[in-house]
């Protein structure tokens, strides 16, 4: 889906690079840490905790990240069997839903953040609160794509009604 | 308690219908129900679960798998292998649709994934089949059926994920799977030999034996791979998800050193794609938590349950029914989705029957790819009908021949479980 202002191109690829950067901070803790434990003998105490919370950013970066590649699974070819100007309007209906859906999971992730502020990782200082907090930020991003989607499919219908 | 069931169900198909991705589907099904049923309970669990659901260090395996994938893939080893696949197959009558077959057997060895195996074999095998001859259809169509082997021959994202739910080895899981994969390779196969003969597909030169020798010695260091990572976790020297690690370390190696073909800017694109596949993915396993909860406290699962029982308390019978309902499952649903939310209600029904918990997780896997080739929900059909430019249709019809070559293998495993044990009860003590 192109996109009309061009924002979201450079938000996509802070989230692209941030993620990437995760993940690639991951693989690397968990070789090193079979490296550290069998040739070095030294084993990581903190790692797989540590990973286990990376992990919860890249599910979060990059399911906000499929949304304007278009790459989460979906069936489309029961709704294009619809006349026109049907498919749009049904896209417009659901994707609806699914903003209330993700306004449901920033909210009450932000409330779900707050509540967990004094729970701490047991191998590292860190609040538990920033792995909810990935929630809210891939929440809020997925929001913000998928309103922008929203956005162009109504502009493709309003443009289509003015032609006919 | 039903109509609740039947609103979550209902509204949950109406939209993946409507066209709205699944992932978002399951959730405002999930909050849809939450909301009409349990008024009283915090929205918080919607994030909680689905933040939940994916926390986990096992579940880490699934993004390491994809991108030893798709090292291997930018390292030039799918065309390695398909040649490799050429010079032993493609000789016999329909060649290519052959080479398809061994390409994916190989390739499973790596990657764990049957929609990104499709995805990567097929922009690659399906034109060349056409180029040759073929038609659109039907080489879409056994693209996506040999797909399906991926998930079988280890690694398995699939398995992991029942490894998870069912507290099982994941490399026994793994182990599971060797016979299985060779099964599907060699059934389908057999009826690719046979629609070809039929139809008159052109067939290929074998190659001349040095040759091949001196083929797979380059391609034996793909071989390798799923080798270490079972032997690995067999020997106890790192975890699933370590094993995946090393993985992608052994296939940056290869790829730099032996075959020279990998760049470090493609390494960072790997990651990057690596990234968005797996957010897919892994969303999709924390919202199907979230739904599988709301399955779970329903108590719908009991009264399935006694239904079950009530037929009969023979376990091959309950087999049976279960693996008629997974196939049902699977043409609604995500396979994942349908492991997460299923596989609690039934897995304590089998085992208490005196089924083994991997073979039990091995034909519902594979009775869920078989799945992926089903509609409405069958993921692999849009993904080759996609790269073919053939109408999905068509590629359902050419398609119906080997999802019974499929079902066949899968009647097979659930009814010989010594064949699907044997490895895992050979080594996996």
């Amino acid at each position: 889906m192109e996109n009309p202002s061009g924002s979201g191109s450079f938000l996509e690829r802070v989230v692209e690079t941030v993620g990437g950067l995760v993940l690639v901070a991951a693989t690397s803790i968990t070789i090193l840490q079979v490296v550290f434990r069998y040739l070095l003998k030294i084993p990581f105490i903190w790692s797989e905790e540590f990973t286990r919370f990376l992990f919860i950013w890249i599910v979060w970066l990059g399911a906000a990240l499929a949304v304007p590649r278009g790459k989460h699974m979906v069936i489309e070819f029961v709704r294009d069997l619809f006349p026109e100007p049907w498919p749009g309007r049904i896209k417009m209906a659901t994707d609806l839903l699914a903003l209330f859906f993700l306004a449901v999971v920033v909210v009450k992730g932000i409330s779900l953040v707050n509540m967990t502020a004094t729970e701490f990782y047991v191998t590292f200082p860190l609040s538990v609160k920033y792995a909810y907090l990935a929630s809210v930020v891939g929440g809020a991003l997925m929001f913000f794509f998928l309103s922008q989607e929203l956005r162009s499919t109504f502009r493709r219908l309003k443009s289509r009604e003015k032609k006919t | 308690m039903t109509l609740e069931v039947v609103v979550l169900l209902g509204s949950m198909l109406g939209l993946i219908v409507l066209g709205l991705p699944l992932v978002f589907s399951i959730g405002c099904s999930s909050l849809l129900t939450i909301l009409i049923f349990h008024r009283s309970l915090p929205l918080e669990m919607v994030p909680q679960y689905i933040v939940g659901g994916t926390d986990s260090f096992a579940l880490l395996a699934i993004p390491f798998f994809f991108l030893a994938g798709e090292i291997m893939n930018s390292a030039g080893m799918t065309e390695r292998i398909v040649k490799f696949s050429d010079g032993l197959v493609g000789g016999i009558r329909g060649g290519l649709s052959h080479v398809n077959v061994v390409t994916n057997m190989i390739y499973a060895g790596i990657s764990g994934s049957a929609v990104a195996d499709a995805a990567a074999i097929g922009s690659f095998m399906i034109p060349s089949m056409v180029r040759a001859g073929y038609p659109p259809g039907f080489s879409a169509a056994i693209n996506a059926a040999a797909a399906t082997i991926g998930p079988i021959i280890p690694p398995s994202i699939p398995m992991i994920i029942y490894g998870v739910l069912a507290n099982v080895s994941v490399g026994q899981l793994f182990l599971s799977g060797v016979f299985p994969g060779l099964f599907m390779g060699a059934y389908l196969m057999i009826v690719a030999y046979f629609i070809s003969v039929r139809r008159g597909y052109p067939k290929g030169k074998f190659m001349p034996f040095p040759d091949l020798v001196r083929l797979g010695v380059r391609v034996f260091l793909a071989f390798l791979s799923p080798v270490i990572i079972v032997g690995g976790i067999l020997l106890g020297v790192f975890t699933a998800t370590e094993s995946g690690a090393i993985a992608v370390l052994y296939s940056i190696l290869i790829g730099f050193f032996f075959y020279r073909e990998l760049k470090p800017a493609n390494l960072w694109e790997i990651f990057k794609g690596a990234l968005v596949s797996t957010g897919t993915v892994l969303i999709l396993v924390g919202v199907s938590y979230l739904f599988g909860w709301i399955i779970a406290q329903s108590g719908i699962g009991g009264k399935i349950g006694e239904i079950i029982l009530s037929i009969s308390r023979n376990p091959n019978v309950v087999l049976l029914e279960l693996m008629i309902f997974f196939f049902i499952v699977g043409m609604f649903m995500d396979p994942l989705a349908g492991l997460i939310i299923f596989v609690p209600i039934f897995l304590p029904i089998v085992t208490s029957l005196g089924v083994h918990p991997v073979h039990f997780g091995l034909i519902t896997v594979l009775n869920l790819m078989i799945g992926l080739l089903t509609p409405p929900v069958g993921y692999l059909l849009y993904i080759t009908s996609a790269i073919s430019g053939e109408k999905v249709e068509v590629v359902i019809r050419e398609c119906i021949p080997f999802i019974v070559a499929l079902i066949l293998v899968l009647l097979i495993c659930v009814y010989w479980p010594g064949m699907v044990m044997l490895l895992p009860n050979f080594l996996g003590r």
